[in-house]
């Protein structure tokens, strides 16, 4: 995020803060007043964080489509080569066959010009917008600019290793991700089970030690209640944290937080033990 | 690379000679990784450290003299203050390392596939500019921008051997000098299928989930169970409850310090043998 958003961001986050104290002491609903300041926290950041990495993302269909052109005229232009034609032959022969005419017109044009084959495919480079296509040309163009005959031979074995390349590479990034995903949310939900024994803990202790008179608002009952709630929620945030960085999330602070914050709504949530013997 | 800049700062070198002596070779070589990723050339790993353990001893006397103040029982306030003081000095220090680390880690995860692109790029072009340029405009995380850096040094006239034995980051460094020597000796290696390669993500990758899973049972489970045993035996001591869950914090840095250590040895190990 942008310096100037991230204060917005604080900004707004300790006004709902502010305006939470207001409220709860006017209402006293805690559970409803929680949930809404926290959904609008979490409006405003992604909000905010939207507006700060505007990018121009390319639809999947167009990036497939886009490779498969792609795939085409590499194809076309070895066929051509193979017939022993010079390389810029090559590409004004293939221009009969290719559809695109944006393509064809940069081709004739650069070939009128004099510029030899491998310039003309780096100029090419412009045509495609996903940075796979322009990384293949611009190999392409310094493989032909070092040798036809080599390229030739290679290209396709080229094209086949980078395709799979690029698969391996997707397939790793969603194994990683899922295991992220996972490990996270059962950490997150550790916490929502921390907050839940931090809950009926103090409350068992009185059932089983058989306390003949105690209430839940003793000084006793009290000060174990706080010390659960403080020590489990450390260890909430802690554990978080710790398996983040065994991931290696580039978040582990934000995530912990998280935790910490699914701890408190879930005792929140839960309901109050209320009992006076 | 806020904590870095942080405690980049102040030089007391007195102290810095002392406490310089037990700093690690890992956070030496972390700093040295880190202060060039962020352009600090600088930084020294000894300033850092006595940084840290300067702002551990400030946290210590702080919360010492809070918890006497509301516990007004040096025998409850001292340990807890010690456990406060050594997890935020624990924190601070393997954040640092930690970082490091993440770094060593993706490389290590993409270093098979750079590996093809390079070998790819260098067979139909001949020239290694062109192979490391080729994998700098990969969008590979954190290789790329190593590449592009590489690249910049060349085009502005260093010799990339110099460039190579220059850069920082040893490991990519050493698998660099490794791959360009195959490449010089012509001993072209036959690409590793990519099924193989990913079994061997598939195997390596449900290892850190395990290890995961047991720290997060560790994390929540043993709380549950210390606490369930006290009040069992009818010791509920509460103060007694924060101070087990703070010395839990405390062994719990260390467990995933051993599985974190015990990965980098198995990622290792799959990069040794895929060489």
């Amino acid at each position: 995020m942008k310096k100037s958003n991230k204060m917005i961001f604080y900004t707004f986050t300790i006004c709902i803060i502010i305006a939470f104290v207001i409220i709860y002491n006017k209402i006293g609903d805690q559970t409803f007043i929680t949930l809404v300041s926290l959904l609008l926290m979490l409006f405003s950041y992604s909000f905010l964080h939207k507006k700060a990495n505007k990018k121009i993302r390319i639809p999947l269909s167009y990036y497939l489509n886009e490779n498969l052109e792609l795939e085409k005229f590499l194809t076309l232009f070895v066929n051509n080569l193979k017939l022993n034609q010079s390389p810029e032959l090559s590409l004004l022969c293939l221009c009969k066959e290719y559809d695109d005419e944006k393509v064809n017109l940069t081709i004739i044009q650069n070939t009128i010009l004099g510029l030899p084959a491998y310039k003309t495919l780096m100029n090419l480079c412009n045509f495609f917008s996903s940075n796979y296509s322009k990384r293949i040309l611009t190999l392409f163009s310094r493989s032909l600019k070092y040798n036809t005959k080599y390229f030739v031979e290679k290209a396709h074995e080229i094209l086949t290793h980078l395709k799979e390349n690029i698969k391996v590479q997707r397939e790793i990034e969603g194994l990683m991700f899922r295991i992220r995903v996972r490990v996270t949310l059962i950490s997150i939900t550790s916490s929502a089970i921390l907050s839940f024994f931090s809950k009926i803990l103090p409350f068992i202790y009185f059932i089983l030690n058989g306390k003949s008179s105690f209430t839940t608002n003793s000084l006793e009952y009290n000060a174990l209640t706080f010390f659960v709630n403080l020590s489990f929620l450390i260890l909430a945030f802690f554990n978080t944290y710790t398996i983040s960085s065994i991931m290696f999330h580039s978040h582990a602070f934000v995530l912990s937080i998280c935790s910490a914050l699914v701890f408190i709504l879930t005792h929140l949530i839960l309901p109050e033990i209320k009992v006076s013997v | 690379m806020l904590l870095l800049k942080v405690f980049a700062r102040g030089n007391i070198k007195i102290l810095n000679k002392i406490l310089g002596r037990y700093t690690s070779k890992e956070f030496d070589v972390a700093i040295k990784y880190l202060g060039d990723k962020y352009g600090l050339a600088d930084v020294m790993s000894c300033n850092v450290y006595t940084n840290i353990v300067l702002f551990s001893l400030i946290i210590l006397i702080l919360f010492l003299v809070i918890s006497l103040e509301i516990f007004k029982n040096p025998f409850h306030a001292v340990p807890i203050s010690i456990m406060i003081s050594l997890i935020s000095y624990m924190v601070m220090y393997y954040s640092i390392i930690g970082e490091y680390e993440r770094d060593k880690f993706i490389l290590s995860t993409y270093y098979c596939l750079m590996f093809k692109e390079i070998t790819l790029a260098y067979d139909s072009t001949k020239s290694i500019l062109e192979s490391i340029r080729f994998v700098a405009s990969g969008n590979y995380p954190i290789i790329s921008i190593i590449f592009e850096k590489i690249v910049q040094n060349i085009i502005n006239g260093l010799e990339p051997e110099h460039v190579l034995t220059s850069i920082p980051y040893e490991s990519i460094c050493l698998r660099l000098k490794k791959i360009f020597s195959w490449i010089k000796l012509k001993s072209t290696r036959d690409f590793l299928l990519e099924k193989e390669e990913l079994n061997g993500y598939e195997k390596l990758l449900p290892k850190i989930e395990a290890y995961c899973l047991i720290l997060i049972s560790f994390g929540a489970f043993m709380p549950i169970i210390y606490s369930f045993i006290m009040i069992y035996m009818k010791m509920v001591i509460p103060i007694m409850i924060l101070e087990l869950a703070l010395l839990q914090i405390v062994f719990l840095t260390f467990l995933s310090r051993l599985i974190s250590s015990n990965l980098s040895i198995v990622i290792g190990e799959k990069n040794e043998k895929e060489q």
